[in-house]
């Protein structure tokens, strides 16, 4: 566990988290909500490769990941498409334009 | 060997049947109905012959899920057997009176592929509910007729008052169905799966209990009796043949044959019969009171059976399961009887106003007698069916000792034969207001001829079907009844002073029609509020679905529909959910 290269690794994984986090939660834009949802997925895959590398089982964390990958397109591809629509719908683009769920 | 195929035929022709009309929506009407016809005749012909191939013991027809043990066992004895040959014969007889009664429907533009595959559909569940021995074979046909009903009573959709109906017929008995699930599930935590095993098993108290109350509810929403039985008059909304197979052939005997099929498994505790004996006699006397008042001829019949379940249900809580059944049999000829005439009087008089229909029977003898044999045999006159199975029923209450519940049956006894001859005189006697009115289809009058020869005479198989389920169910200590015997029963005293009561009121009021005029509760009397309100029922359940409105409404404001919000929600979800899974390591 003393390796430095995964001490590294798992410090900007989590440096991205944050980040995805921090846009996820504060930001009202909706392109950068959904970019902040997907820097928090690539802090996770990158924790999952160091996780690989520490354990000595980076074959399965790549399997794994690419998997991630293929699902985080199918993401962002649904995810653009329903903001096109509420681009249309609403006629602005942040989260005050889809708040007809409140109660 | 024959049964097993016979049984599983019998099930799923009418289903496969049903997905071959609704594919052939687009084929001629002619080539439908045909299909309709041919199947419902079939699923009949294969349902009677299940009953020459009865048996005692279930057989397993294969594993649903052999990880979780849960097997697709049917059981084919004389209890299940007669339900189910009740569902395909009154089912195809209802299928045939469709094709003519229906016609109008379809020029309206009702979409009758869809009728024919609900009705085949429905016609199927019911069969499969009644020979399944697996608990979750049984809650899927339950479940199934639950949705062919909903869909049926809501079939005119463009009338608001259908598809409310509809809607409450499902919410209502949706509460029962959640007791059958609670039950199914509380047994198969004891590793219990079908209803054999279930009266081989020695189950723990609490178990029992459960599984008894859920068994309960499922029963008194499916068969309408008080206090769940709000759906059934509603229900009328439904087309008429619609109504004949829900009160007679399929729905509402589902609730009375879940109870007779646990009684031995539930009998010895107590509060269950005694429980099924007071909501059977309160709901028979509740029922027969609010049909005296009803001035809808549909909603007098739905009200009717409301009551004859409760003869039923009573029944089986004073521990006579053939005097039950044998009422279920009797019931469900004469009131798909009495239903199938009625649509013919209803259409040709076109209102449904019992007083606004007087005299419609002048024009229409086939129609008239059809509903005079239903009457008969529905009060008890003797020797049509009804006859038989309720002295036998009485008989077999008064013998239980449970005096209280059979003076209110025979209360209700006597207001059956008040209001069934009401009905009759007001709709079919007196000076035609619709002159014109005339028997129906000749396709229809032979589906009236044929049940109510069956109405009449079959009352006379107690030997047989007695003696059927004596064998079939050997542990349930049923004793084969000759005719002789049961006509000795009908002679023993309690029951013989009911019967005279019977004729001599069916004479008087037959003999002055005009009585029957003055029976009309005055809007704003005590009565006809009541009767009007559903007996304050309605109000209550209206009432408490506010409330739950209300607590929705107050937990709704915690809802910002803010994304930013909700996300930090998210977040903190997983944070908590991720400290509880290190707290649970560390530990």
């Amino acid at each position: 566990m003393a390796d430095p290269f995964v001490w590294l690794n798992l410090g900007a994984a989590l440096a991205l988290f944050a980040l995805g986090l921090y846009a996820l939660v504060a930001r009202e834009g909706l392109l950068r909500v959904l970019l902040g949802l997907e820097i928090m997925g690539k802090g996770a895959t990158l924790s999952l490769l160091s996780a690989g590398h520490a354990l000595g089982d980076l074959g399965r964390a790549q399997a794994m990941v690419i998997v991630v990958i293929a699902i985080e397109t199918v993401v962002v591809a649904i995810a653009l498409a329903l903001l096109v629509r509420v681009e249309r719908v609403a006629g602005r683009l942040d989260v005050r334009g889809i708040r007809r769920l409140t109660g | 060997m024959i049964a097993e195929p016979l049984a599983v035929l019998t099930i799923f022709v009418p289903i496969v049947g049903a997905g071959a009309v609704a594919a052939s929506g687009r084929a001629s009407a002619r080539v439908r109905s045909g299909i309709a016809i041919g199947v419902a005749i079939t699923t009949a012909a294969l349902s009677l012959l299940t009953l020459t191939v009865l048996r005692d013991h279930p057989t397993r027809i294969g594993i649903w899920i052999p990880a979780m043990g849960v097997p697709f066992d049917l059981r084919v004895d004389a209890l299940g057997g007669f339900v189910a040959a009740i569902a395909g014969s009154v089912g195809a007889l209802v299928v045939v009176y469709s094709r003519a009664y229906m016609r109008e429907a379809a020029r309206e533009g009702y979409s009758m592929a869809r009728y024919d595959a609900l009705v085949l559909l429905f016609i199927g569940a019911m069969v499969g509910l009644a020979l399944a021995d697996s608990l979750l074979a049984f809650y899927i046909f339950w479940e199934l007729i639950g949705l062919c009903s909903f869909a049926l009573i809501a079939f005119y959709h463009r009338d608001p008052n259908a598809r409310r109906a509809g809607l409450k017929a499902f919410a209502v008995t949706r509460i029962g169905d959640i007791g059958l699930l609670v039950a199914v599930v509380a047994l198969w935590s004891q590793g219990i799966v079908t209803f054999s095993g279930l009266e081989a098993a020695g189950l723990p108290a609490d178990v029992r209990t459960l599984a008894a109350l859920g068994v309960l509810l499922a029963a008194v929403g499916k068969s309408a009796q008080v206090p769940l039985h709000v759906w059934l008059p509603d229900a009328m909304e439904a087309p008429t043949p619609v109504s004949a197979l829900i009160h007679a052939a399929t729905l509402v005997n589902a609730g009375v044959y879940l109870l007779a099929r646990t009684a031995p498994a539930f009998g010895d505790l107590g509060w269950w019969p005694a429980s099924l004996l007071w909501i059977g006699a309160a709901s028979a006397v509740l029922g027969a009171v609010a049909a005296l008042a009803e001035t809808d001829l549909k909603r007098v019949l739905a009200y009717s059976t409301i009551s004859q379940l409760g003869f039923m249900v009573a029944a089986v809580g004073a521990g006579a399961i053939l005097a039950s059944q044998f009422h279920l049999l009797s019931q469900a000829i004469f009131k798909a009887l009495l239903f199938l005439a009625a649509g013919a009087a209803i259409q040709a008089a076109g209102t449904r106003d019992v007083f606004r229909m007087r005299g419609v029977g002048r024009g229409m003898p086939i129609t008239s007698a059809a509903f005079l044999v239903g009457i008969a045999a529905m009060v008890g006159l003797p020797f049509a069916n009804g006859f038989w199975s309720k002295d036998l029923l009485l008989g077999a209450v008064i013998e239980g000792g449970h005096l209280g519940a059979f003076l209110l049956l025979i209360v209700a006894t006597l207001l059956t034969v008040g209001y069934g001859w009401r009905t009759f005189n007001l709709v079919f006697r007196g000076t035609a207001r619709t002159p014109d009115a005339r028997d129906p289809d000749p396709s229809m009058a032979v589906v009236l001829v044929v049940l109510a020869a069956a109405a009449l005479t079959s009352g006379f198989l107690i030997g047989p079907y007695s003696e059927a389920l004596a064998r079939s169910m050997p542990l349930r200590g049923i004793e084969p009844l000759p005719l002789w015997d049961a006509f000795l029963v009908t002679l023993r005293w309690p029951t013989a002073i009911v019967s005279l009561a019977v004729i001599a009121l069916s004479a008087a009021l037959a003999a002055r029609p005009g009585w029957s005029r003055s029976v009309r509760p005055r809007d704003g009397s005590v009565l006809a509020g009541a009767v009007g309100s559903g007996f304050g029922f309605d109000a209550a359940y209206v009432a408490f679905a506010r409330r739950i409105g209300a607590a929705a409404r107050a937990v709704r404001r915690t809802q910002t529909g803010d994304l930013n919000v909700n996300a930090i929600g998210l977040v903190a979800a997983v944070v908590v959910l991720l400290a509880a899974i290190l707290l649970e390591g560390l530990g």
